[in-house]
């Protein structure tokens, strides 16, 4: 409160527009909702169960397994995996953007009034069709390699009891230059 | 000796002692400092718009601001054209360099806030999901756009208190959704978060430890709970500053533990910590130019 009178006391507007941050932030909060710059800070609070099986992506690069843990950094797997599992999603929902059908199962009859928008916030067939393209040119890029073949699957591992994975098996996922 | 004139640079009468000009310096080396090491660490990372290839999908998602910026075509345009997206990287660098170097220049910790929101939104929109890691450099330029000392002083205080609240909301969800008495959530976060590095690294250093805490449910708990109430500490930030040194190591501490644990990295965010730094010593007064200028 010292901070809120003292803001006050030196700059209204300054105070004003701090109190609106606030106000905003804790609002949006209590709706679970974020608008960049009110950040929300709830990740891994919702109540998770173990799940035994578990979906991971294996990339071959040139014929050979790609360890993506080691050979990228942070910022770099997190666009390369990132997009792979929404390549991935969209693959198993008839090449539907997950977003785009978010929007509409949210919105129902409203839909069609922001669908141009909407259409232009999402990703269609023709950015799913070029993503194969953009991902062999980027892991060139961030591996600093010519790769002529590339593979990606989705394997299923299961934990065992000891905390160790055993392999399930495979599918195919996406393919380059095969 | 007035030791009130020698560590803030004028006498106070506010409860909030007014930062004199040399701390602003010292506190904007020390920001852009840090801004150019994540910068630099994004560039080895190829993960500057440049270097991003012209990324295909987008993910606004339900963000507002993400909506604003692409329906305009910002990230997409930048990105989809070479040239202009090196030209931004190398802009953004050279904000990060001014605010560096040349602290009266408000110009460019303005300049670097603007371009900085654009990558913070194209990064997390090209990479399909809204990390929060890039918050910290987002926000931590704004005290520096003002030219009044006083100004940059409260929101500079300001930027504490929403440190603070960083980790004591992160802290207050996970104890209003019930998740820190969920007896599994310890191990299945080391589960979901660590499938990946066992699978591919069955003889990693690391893998015996994972595999240990998967094995030992009960101590997954304990682990995730001692994350959690370490979160909850932040609390007592909000009443006194008696303890900002343990705000400061706190959060090096949980990062370096979440990234070892479940492979969260969020060091770029350790720049907020800044904030809790006392600059009392080692100030001079006088000697530097007074006035900020535009």
């Amino acid at each position: 409160m010292q901070y809120f009178q003292e803001l006050k006391a030196h700059n209204k507007l300054l105070y004003r527009s701090v109190a609106i941050f606030c106000g905003f932030t804790l609002f949006l909060s209590l709706l679970g909702h974020q608008i960049t710059p009110f950040f929300l800070w709830a990740m891994f609070s919702e109540n998770e169960q173990p799940k035994y099986e578990q979906e991971i992506i294996d990339i071959k690069i040139n014929g050979k397994p790609f360890n993506y843990t080691q050979e990228l950094i942070d910022a770099n797997r997190h666009i390369v995996i990132g997009t792979l599992h929404y390549y991935y999603d969209m693959k198993t929902g008839s090449n539907i953007d997950p977003n785009r059908q978010f929007f509409k199962d949210k919105l129902g009859n409203h839909y069609k009034t922001i669908q141009p928008a909407i259409e232009r916030l999402t990703n269609d067939a023709t950015h799913y069709k070029t993503y194969e393209n953009w991902l062999h040119r980027y892991l060139e890029r961030s591996t600093h390699q010519s790769i002529q073949t590339l593979e990606i699957g989705v394997q299923t591992w299961q934990y065992t009891p000891d905390g160790k994975l055993n392999y399930l098996n495979s599918k195919p996922l996406l393919s380059y230059g095969l | 000796m007035d030791y009130r004139r020698l560590i803030w640079g004028r006498k106070q009468k506010d409860n909030i002692p007014s930062l004199g000009i040399e701390q602003r310096k010292w506190l904007s080396r020390l920001v852009f400092g840090g801004v150019i090491l994540s910068l630099l660490y994004r560039l080895m990372a190829h993960a500057l718009l440049s270097q991003l290839a012209a990324p295909v999908f987008i993910y606004p998602y339900v963000d507002l601001t993400y909506w604003a910026l692409h329906l305009i075509n910002i990230p997409q345009f930048i990105s989809r054209h070479y040239g202009l997206a090196l030209c931004f990287d190398i802009l953004l660098f050279i904000a990060a360099l001014g605010g560096f170097f040349f602290i009266q220049k408000r110009v460019f910790p303005i300049t670097f806030g603007i371009l900085y929101l654009i990558y913070f939104v194209s990064y997390n929109s090209f990479g399909i999901h809204h990390t929060h890691c890039m918050v910290g450099v987002l926000l931590i330029s704004i005290p520096f756009w003002f030219r009044n000392n006083r100004t940059f002083t409260l929101l500079w205080e300001g930027l504490r208190y929403f440190t603070l609240w960083i980790y004591f909301s992160a802290f207050l969800w996970k104890l209003l959704r019930g998740s820190l008495f969920n007896y599994h959530q310890g191990l299945a976060n080391f589960m979901n978060e660590n499938a990946t590095h066992i699978a591919l690294n069955p003889d990693g250093w690391l893998t015996p430890l994972y595999t240990f805490f998967i094995a030992h449910p009960g101590l997954s708990f304990v682990a995730s709970t001692i994350a959690i109430l370490m979160e909850g500490l932040f609390f007592i930030g909000f009443f006194t500053k008696k303890y900002d040194w343990w705000w400061f190591v706190l959060p090096i501490i949980f990062h370096t533990m979440t990234y070892l644990f479940i492979h969260v990295m969020f060091y770029e965010l350790l720049i907020l910590n800044l904030t809790f730094l006392s600059v009392k010593k080692g100030m001079k007064t006088g000697g530097f130019k007074e006035k900020i200028e535009g």
